[in-house]
């Protein structure tokens, strides 16, 4: 659900293509996103996971996988292991 | 003769004239280190506040030392200064304040007349031993970090006060204005706040991004300030940058002068 609600976000708000989404190597900096959009992302997490993201720097030298983990882990950690479902993905970012 | 006397004349005018810009050049810039440095005692006893005294009080000194520098051009320096519109929205809480930005002194200008507004500075501006600990000591908001800074700005704005930002995010290099960044935006979308324009003009550019510190002015230097339109986010930072900057190049319209 994360993932989705990430993938969606960069296709519908950036430049970001779906063939790029699906190449693991590639680093945020290398999808071709600013950090301010970036940092858009995070707080499209935030805003619906309810956590607080500090340094967005790192983030542009990550894959787009090693964010979904290390966001996914910052939710889990909040909540008590667990990753709250979210029912309307699609609504969140349209 | 009379056509060599009068040349002459105007040749010592010119050199006067010259020497006095130089003059007003050095004084105004003097002026600026000493107001700055006498912010360092001030600083001192900020320190000993509790943020919540420390930061309005720490503003309010900011926008005092401004206005007197400000006077001080007036006086000493030849520079006519208009910004009197300002004061309309003194006191109009959360809103952003975003001005072009064509002059070192815009931001003096600006803050002399928004006491109760945030500052976006540049994160080189706080390591800068005349600005840092002022600008530190009032809360000012470094852009080095944008997830803080839209943070940050967002609270000062759901707190009630004003923020001020340069969307073109430095000062301008091909006029009217540089190509605005999202910033601005997405600071409203997420804040819900209004955002006031500010136009400047200046009657020959002073200080600009293309000049040197040490250029001197061409006197009587003119500074008007005047308002445009409000813009509300309502929500969305979708095409609000697009829409601001379009505003600004079209209302220049060929008023502006930077040469």
């Amino acid at each position: 659900m994360l993932r989705q609600l990430i993938d969606n976000f960069l296709l519908s708000k950036t430049n970001v293509t779906a063939d790029k989404l699906s190449d693991p190597m590639l680093k945020m900096a290398d999808l071709g996103i600013d950090s301010l959009e970036i940092v858009e992302m995070l707080f499209e997490v935030e805003d619906q996971y309810g956590i607080h993201v500090e340094d967005v720097m790192k983030f542009q030298q990550m894959t787009l996988n090693e964010v979904v983990a290390f966001m996914e882990q910052m939710i889990r950690d909040k909540n008590g292991g667990e990753l709250p479902q979210l029912t309307q993905v699609d609504k969140a970012v349209g | 003769m009379s056509d060599f006397i009068w040349q002459s004349v105007r040749k010592v005018i010119v050199f006067l004239r010259g020497g006095f810009e130089y003059l007003a050049m050095v004084i105004g810039l003097g002026a600026l280190c000493q107001i700055c440095l006498l912010g360092l005692p001030a600083a001192v006893f900020l320190m000993c506040l509790p943020k919540a005294w420390r930061i309005p009080m720490g503003r309010r000194l900011i926008a005092f030392g401004f206005t007197i520098y400000l006077w001080f051009l007036r006086i000493f320096c030849f520079v006519r200064i208009d910004c009197a519109a300002l004061d309309t929205i003194r006191r109009q809480p959360s809103l952003i304040v975003i001005a072009n930005h064509p002059s070192l002194l815009d931001a003096v200008i600006l803050l002399s007349k928004l006491p109760h507004a945030a500052c976006v500075m540049k994160a080189i501006l706080r390591s800068n031993p005349l600005f840092a600990s002022m600008a530190r000591l009032s809360g000012y908001i470094s852009n080095e970090d944008p997830m803080k800074l839209i943070k940050q700005s967002c609270e000062e704005l759901t707190s009630g006060r004003q923020l001020l930002i340069f969307p073109e995010g430095t000062r301008t290099m091909t006029p009217p204005v540089n190509p605005f960044g999202q910033m601005t935006a997405l600071i409203a979308s997420r804040s819900n706040s209004a955002i006031q324009t500010v136009f400047i003009d200046y009657s020959t550019l002073y200080l600009g991004k293309s000049g040197s510190l040490f250029q001197k002015p061409t006197l009587p230097l003119v500074i008007k300030v005047r308002l445009g339109h409000q813009f509300e986010s309502n929500g969305s930072s979708s095409g609000l940058t697009d829409r601001l900057e379009s505003y600004y190049r079209g209302s220049f319209n060929g008023s502006f002068v930077n040469k």
